[in-house]
C-alpha cells in the first residue's frame, strides 16, 4: 500500500549502505549518485540566492548601521531626525529675531509719525523716516509753550477686545500722571492683560512725556489703543493751551 | 527682555503647531501606505515618532517660555488648568497641550505594548481634536492672527493636512467596500 515513489524529487533510497557523508572508493559509491546532485543543486540555489542578497544591498551594509540581528536599520532616520530638529529651533529662533525686528521697525514708524513736544526745553524734534526705514531726527526751533496745568480727555480708541480712553494730568508743563478710564474688560483675559499692561505703559507715558511709548508685548492692541487715546488726550492739552508744535 | 520671552513664545507655539501638523501628515500617509518605496516604513514611522516626540518639546518651550514671559501675567495653574483665569484664548491651547501628551504617551514603547491596539488607535485619534483646538487657540490668542502671512501659513497648514487625510479616508472606504 505504500509506495515509495511518492514524488519524483524524492527517488527511492538506496539499498545499500548509507556511504554519502564519507564517500569511498568502491562498488558502494554509484548507488549515491541520484541524492547528491539534488542536494547540490538545491545547495546551489540557495548560495546564489544568498549572494544575490548580498549584491542587492551593498549600501545599506557599507553605510548605515544594521542591527545585529537582521538587515533593518538600528536607527533608522537618523539623520533626517537630526535635520528636523536642527530645522525647528533654527525656525524658532528665526521667528524670534523676525518678531523683534518688525517689532523695532514699529517703533520707529512710531516715532517718525508721533509728534513730540517737549515743554521743558521749548523745543520740538523733528523725526522724518526715509525709505531706507531709518529714521532722521533732528532739533527744530519751535514756539511752544508749557502746557497748562489741567486734566485732559482723550477720545475713546475701539479695538477688537473693548474700548481703551484715558485722561491726561499735565502739571507744570509736564505730563504728571495717565488715568485710564476705560479699558476692556469684557473676559478674564482682557482683564488679566490689562492689569499688567496698563500701569506699564501709563509709567512709559510718564518716562516719555509723551504717547510714543514702547508698548508692551502681549498686549498690542491694548497698547495701540492707549497711545492713540493719549494722543488725542495731548493734542486736546495742545489745544486748550494754544501750544503750537 | 521681556520682550524676546514673547517673540520665544510666539515662534516656539508656531513652530510646535507645524511640527505637531507635520507628524500627523506623515502619520496619515504612512497608514494609507503611501509612502513608496525609496525608504522602508520602519524610517518613516521612525520620523513620524520623533516629530511627536519634537512637537511636545516645543509645547513644553512654547509653555515655560509664556510662563517665565510675565508681560501675558500667566501664572503656574494657568499653564496646565484651561480656563482657570486667563479665559478661553489660552485654555484651548492647555486642552490641546493635554491631548497631545495622551497621543504621544501612550505611543512609547513601554506604554504601547501594554494596551490593545484599537484603543491605542483611538487615543491616538484624539490628535486630530488636538490639531483643531490648537488652531482655535491660535486664532483667539495669536498676536500674529492679523498678519497676511499667518492666514497664509494657515492655509498652507490645512491643506498639507487634508490632502493625506482624503486619501487616507478614500482607503478607509475601499477597504470596507471591499470587504
Amino acid at each position: 500500500m505504500n509506495s515509495p515513489n511518492l514524488s519524483p524529487d524524492f527517488p527511492p533510497p538506496p539499498s545499500g549502505p548509507r556511504t554519502a557523508h564519507a564517500p569511498t572508493a568502491g562498488p558502494a559509491q554509484p548507488s549515491t549518485a541520484p541524492i547528491d546532485p539534488l542536494l547540490a543543486a538545491r545547495l546551489q540555489r540557495l548560495s546564489e540566492q544568498k549572494a544575490a542578497n548580498r549584491r542587492t544591498t551593498p549600501a545599506a551594509t557599507t553605510t548605515s548601521r544594521t542591527s545585529p540581528t537582521g538587515g533593518r536599520r538600528a536607527k533608522p532616520a537618523r539623520s533626517a531626525k537630526m535635520a528636523a530638529a536642527a530645522l525647528s529651533i533654527a525656525t524658532t529662533a528665526g521667528l524670534a529675531t523676525l518678531f523683534a525686528g518688525n517689532h523695532a521697525g514699529a517703533s520707529q514708524i512710531a516715532v517718525a509719525t508721533t509728534p513730540v513736544t517737549s515743554p521743558a526745553t521749548s523745543s520740538s524734534v523733528a523725526v522724518a523716516a526715509n525709505g531706507t526705514g531709518t529714521v532722521a531726527i533732528s532739533p527744530t526751533a519751535s514756539t511752544a509753550t508749557a502746557i497748562a496745568d489741567g486734566t485732559y480727555v482723550g477720545s475713546g480708541s475701539n479695538n477688537r477686545f473693548g474700548t481703551v480712553q484715558v485722561e491726561v494730568v499735565y502739571s507744570g508743563g509736564a505730563i504728571t500722571d495717565v488715568h485710564v478710564l476705560q479699558s476692556p474688560d469684557a473676559d478674564r483675559k482682557s482683564v488679566a492683560i490689562n492689569t499688567s499692561a496698563l500701569p506699564t505703559l501709563v509709567s512709559q507715558a510718564i518716562t516719555a512725556q509723551s504717547a510714543n511709548v514702547d508698548g508692551v508685548s502681549g498686549a498690542t492692541y491694548t497698547s495701540r489703543s492707549y497711545v492713540a487715546s493719549l494722543q488725542s488726550a495731548i493734542d486736546n492739552a495742545k489745544a486748550n493751551s494754544g501750544v503750537v508744535s | 527682555m521681556n520682550s524676546w520671552w514673547w517673540y520665544l513664545t510666539r515662534s516656539t507655539g508656531i513652530v510646535a503647531t507645524v511640527l505637531a501638523v507635520a507628524s500627523v501628515v506623515l502619520g496619515l500617509t504612512f497608514s494609507s501606505r503611501n509612502m513608496g518605496t525609496r525608504q522602508k516604513p520602519n524610517w518613516w514611522l521612525a520620523l513620524h515618532n520623533w516629530l511627536g516626540g519634537l512637537t511636545m518639546a516645543f509645547i513644553g518651550l512654547h509653555m515655560a517660555v509664556s510662563f517665565i514671559g510675565e508681560d501675558k501675567g500667566l501664572r503656574l495653574v494657568d499653564l496646565f488648568v484651561p480656563n482657570s483665569t486667563a479665559g478661553w484664548a489660552i485654555g484651548w491651547g492647555v486642552i490641546a497641550a493635554w491631548l497631545f501628551v495622551l497621543v504621544v504617551l501612550p505611543s512609547t514603547a513601554r506604554i504601547r505594548r501594554h494596551i490593545p491596539r484599537h484603543v491605542w488607535h483611538i487615543i491616538h485619534l484624539l490628535s486630530f481634536p488636538a490639531l483643531t483646538l490648537t488652531a482655535v487657540h491660535a486664532f483667539q490668542s495669536g498676536t500674529d492672527r492679523p498678519s497676511e502671512y499667518f492666514v497664509l501659513a494657515a492655509a498652507a497648514l490645512v491643506g498639507a493636512g487634508i490632502y493625506p487625510l482624503t486619501i487616507r479616508l478614500i482607503g478607509i472606504t475601499k477597504r470596507r467596500q471591499a470587504a
